[in-house]
């Protein structure tokens, strides 16, 4: 075949290929926001911690590690990310765990990633390739990347709003700091953009503490579906269930208290249903902070209507779920039917 | 365990036997996929350093390959089902009851057909999935049609039969066109598929070419109208008013991305091979009649359709009583008519049941059918109206007003589409009125995506445009110097890398029918 190509040709090909590949990894750099994952995996994985919080917004807001070191005892750690896909938090937890010395792994389920998969997911954050060491990196780009959209395995950026573009330099100067590349803590703030005027402050361990009420912040219901429920979230968390079955971990699932305006206006029960029975029958606890008794709150304990907690909100929540899980008495701490939830809500 | 070569072999083997060595549940062949790239690469590969006279052999492969990573046994049903048309075929050329072989053949074909595609629609999800899963062959809908054609045209002693079966195996399985289409006829992919094609560098750089102008149709164009389409009409929440009309207008540039967009990918991989396939496409949205829209969209469809079901029912013997039954009551030239709009009517009836069971797909198709019906009954009154009005055909004031009018019939006829039954189509067209509750808050595009959305659909619409004044703008642009081309291409790719995101946008509309 190649016999066949003229060396004219045959370097034409090339300089394409090169080329493309410069543009590619130039746009990478500069485009793609530095990782938050890329931190605090490396601070979960060499730090010394023994519980682990995973999830995605809703858990980085929601559980203050400190409270479940305290409550549980042992030292904790969140490393839960926006957006994630259920099947990178197997890869993560398989990561933090190289020298296996986690007992427990908190992991929080929001009923609103199970209807999206891993495809079209954008940012440093969501190709996993290069955060990953040994064959973890091969498994994972057999795994979830030859399946993927070929741009989700080349690309790492996109286009979303001028504001990518005034990132550049932000991104270029954080990217090529030694902090940075040494996986420094003490620059997660910075990576992550907190400001001083910021909705949130950064309380150190992966915690996002909600201080300020975000009032432009558009949100629109969502609508459940639950025929659209992906396989591949099903099969991650099957997936975890087994890696911390195999590693002695402690797996306990839950979901963290949605505003009660949401619970009024989305179908949760029916999600509700679906993970109570799904846990069931992975015989692993699963803890819907939605239904728990006794944790009294407004819209306004929320830094938006989606569901991010202000910190004293995560407090009270962190607590509540620490004694739930020492005293495992559902029926004590829990109410038993959706209309129960709704009657005991606040405004 | 494995050594290192041993997984790089496994590795390997994966890659070649694309998803086939994969046990995940899988419903979906996504031609998107990094994977599909390996396995067309690798393909090419082992395709252009083996013999000539192998090559057809390595696609037979391929396409099995493919065929068993959609369904883990639908291989079977269409080895058994491409076997028995072999069969027959040869029968029908020396049999003496050849119509009734015919017949037979073609009813076994559509009995497979409607159990496995339609009837399975009726069951439980779970069930549902599990018989796509194992069962139901890739692009069986696209497959059987190409085999009846065959079949009809061997019948009709257009081709003779075919006395190789690994022949009509891979005329029957080719694995590009199983994905969603086009439907060929034998006469027209017998010398592309059994030409013994020699390695050509026009051919894998025209078909990359062609590939990335179909991610970019349906990446970029596609998905990102796909978002804000199916927060109108698919989110739960009624649309009203404008909110409706321009869903529609968006529906319709998002079908024709994601559909022409698939077909290019499909053209552009089958050409790599060196194997030319038809177009199924011919920039419908210059047409300037609904008939002519119909010529120009999805046209190996409407080509089967008119060559396998129009003609032999317009010439049936029932047709032939009723015409002679209208030339008593409404004239020569009237019954011709009627007869034609009845068979358009029935064309439609079902090319909608072919899409599915819903009755939307069966209003779509009545819609199209009737106008069309129309159309032929109302052509001499419309051509008496443009004479007494000094209306020349060829003027442009009323070539525009005919694009108008065809533009704004086949937006209409996406409700059909944009709604679950019949009766929601109908309820859509009457909430389109109600223009005091139209909601824009639905269009939920940041000014940049806007901006590169709106971009990206004037380049497809320059592009279309350029085909239409018979510009074909792969040459034009191969004749440019290289390193101009170089600069279109980076940024063809950095567009679809950028902006051809979109999280779940599914696959192609048409996949795997």
């Amino acid at each position: 075949m190649l016999e066949d190509l003229s060396m004219k040709t045959f370097n034409k090909i090339i300089i394409f290929i090169s080329m493309n590949i410069v543009v590619l990894v130039l746009c990478t750099v500069c485009l793609s926001e530095p990782s938050c994952t890329k931190l605090l995996l490396h601070e979960a994985q060499y730090g010394n911690y023994d519980i682990l919080i995973m999830g995605q917004s809703h858990a980085y807001a929601g559980y203050n590690p400190y409270i479940v070191s305290e409550k549980l005892g042992g030292e904790a750690m969140d490393i839960a990310r926006p957006s994630t896909a259920t099947i990178n938090h197997y890869y993560m937890l398989q990561e933090v765990n190289l020298q296996k010395k986690y007992k427990t792994v908190l992991f929080d389920i929001d009923y609103g990633y199970w209807d999206r998969g891993h495809s079209g997911r954008a940012g440093s954050d969501a190709n996993l390739l290069f955060k990953l060491t040994g064959v973890r990196k091969i498994h994972y780009f057999n795994d979830v990347l030859l399946d993927s959209n070929y741009n989700d395995v080349f690309a790492d950026y996109k286009l979303s709003g001028l504001g990518t573009i005034k990132n550049i330099p932000h991104n270029l100067s954080i990217k090529f700091s030694k902090d940075y590349r040494i996986n420094n803590p003490d620059i997660f703030p910075e990576v992550a953009g907190f400001t001083k005027e910021g909705y949130y402050k950064y309380g150190g361990r992966g915690f996002y503490m909600g201080v300020d009420y975000m009032k432009d912040y558009y949100f629109k219901p969502l609508v459940y579906d639950m025929d659209n429920i992906k396989d591949e979230n099903n099969d991650a968390l099957i997936r975890m269930v087994d890696y911390c079955k195999e590693n002695g971990i402690n797996l306990i699932c839950m979901s963290s208290a949605l505003p009660p305006e949401r619970l009024k206006n989305e179908e949760v029960e029916g999600f509700h249903n679906y993970f109570v029975a799904m846990c069931k029958k992975l015989n692993v606890p699963f803890y819907d902070m939605n239904y728990v008794k006794g944790l009294d709150r407004t819209g306004k304990d929320y830094i938006d209507k989606e569901g991010h907690m202000m910190k004293n909100l995560a407090d009270k929540q962190t607590e509540l779920m620490c004694q739930v899980i020492k005293n495992n008495n559902r029926e004590k701490y829990f109410y038993t039917t959706y209309e129960d939830v709704l009657k005991n809500l606040g405004e | 365990m494995l050594n290192g070569k041993e997984k790089v072999v496994l590795w390997i083997c994966r890659c070649v036997l694309g998803m086939s060595l994969n046990l995940e549940r899988r419903d979906k062949v996504d031609i998107t996929s990094f994977q599909y790239l390996m396995f067309i690469v690798i393909g090419i590969t082992v395709y252009y350093s083996i013999p000539l006279k192998l090559r057809y052999k390595w696609l037979i492969i391929l396409s099995f390959l493919f065929m068993f990573s959609a369904s883990k046994f639908g291989f079977v049903i269409v080895f058994c089902t491409s076997f028995l048309v072999y069969k027959v075929a040869i029968m029908i050329e020396y049999a003496s009851s050849k119509k009734k072989i015919l017949l037979g053949a073609m009813t076994v074909c559509i009995v497979i057909l409607v159990c496995l595609k339609y009837l399975t629609q009726l069951l439980p999800e779970t069930n549902k999935q599990y018989i796509t899963y194992y069962i139901v062959p890739i692009g069986i809908s696209y497959y059987t049609l190409q085999i009846i054609s065959y079949l009809c045209d061997v019948y009709w002693e257009r081709i003779p039969a075919e006395q190789s079966y690994s022949r009509i195996l891979l005329f029957t399985c080719y694995f590009p066109q199983m994905v969603q289409g086009p439907i060929s006829k034998y006469n027209e992919m017998e010398p592309e598929l059994f030409a013994e094609h020699k390695f050509e560098w026009k051919n894998i750089k025209y078909g990359v070419q062609l590939i990335l102008w179909g991610f970019f149709k349906k990446m970029v164009i596609a998905d990102r109208i796909g978002v804000v389409v199916n927060s109108i009409f698919f989110s739960g929440t009624k649309p009203y008013g404008m909110t409706v009309i321009i869903g529609l207008l968006l529906y319709g540039i998002q079908l024709y991305g994601n559909f022409s967009g698939g077909i290019d990918v499909i053209r552009g991989v089958s050409e790599c091979f060196g194997i030319g396939m038809i177009d199924n496409f011919n920039q419908p949205f210059f047409s300037k009649s609904v008939g002519e829209f119909w010529r120009r969209w999805h046209i190996s469809l409407g080509r089967w359709m008119k060559d396998y079901v129009f003609y032999p029912f317009s010439i049936s013997k029932s047709m032939g009583r009723l015409k002679k039954y209208l030339k008593n009551v409404v004239g020569r030239k009237y019954a011709n008519k009627i007869v034609m709009a009845v068979a358009n009517i029935l064309v439609f009836a079902l090319v909608g049941v072919w899409h599915g069971l819903g009755t939307n797909n069966l209003g779509w198709g009545l819609y199209y059918g009737f106008l069309l019906a129309a159309g032929i009954l109302l052509e001499s009154q419309c051509n008496l109206l443009k004479n007494r009005l000094h209306i020349t055909s060829d003027a442009n004031y009323w070539k525009g007003i005919n694009w108008v009018r065809t533009f704004m019939l086949i937006t209409l006829g996406w409700v059909f589409d944009c709604s679950y039954s019949m009766g929601g189509a109908i309820e859509l067209v009457r909430n389109m009125f109600k223009f005091k509750l139209s909601n824009f808050s639905m269009f939920s595009l940041t000014n940049l995506e806007l901006v590169m959305w709106v971009l990206a659909t004037v380049t497809l619409f320059v592009v279309d445009l350029l085909h239409e004044r018979q510009v074909s703008i792969r040459d034009e642009l191969s004749k440019k110097n290289y390193w101009i081309q170089l600069i279109v291409w980076i940024v063809i790719i950095q567009m679809i890398a950028c902006f051809g995101r979109v999280p779940d946008a599914g696959g192609f509309i048409y996949e795997n029918f």
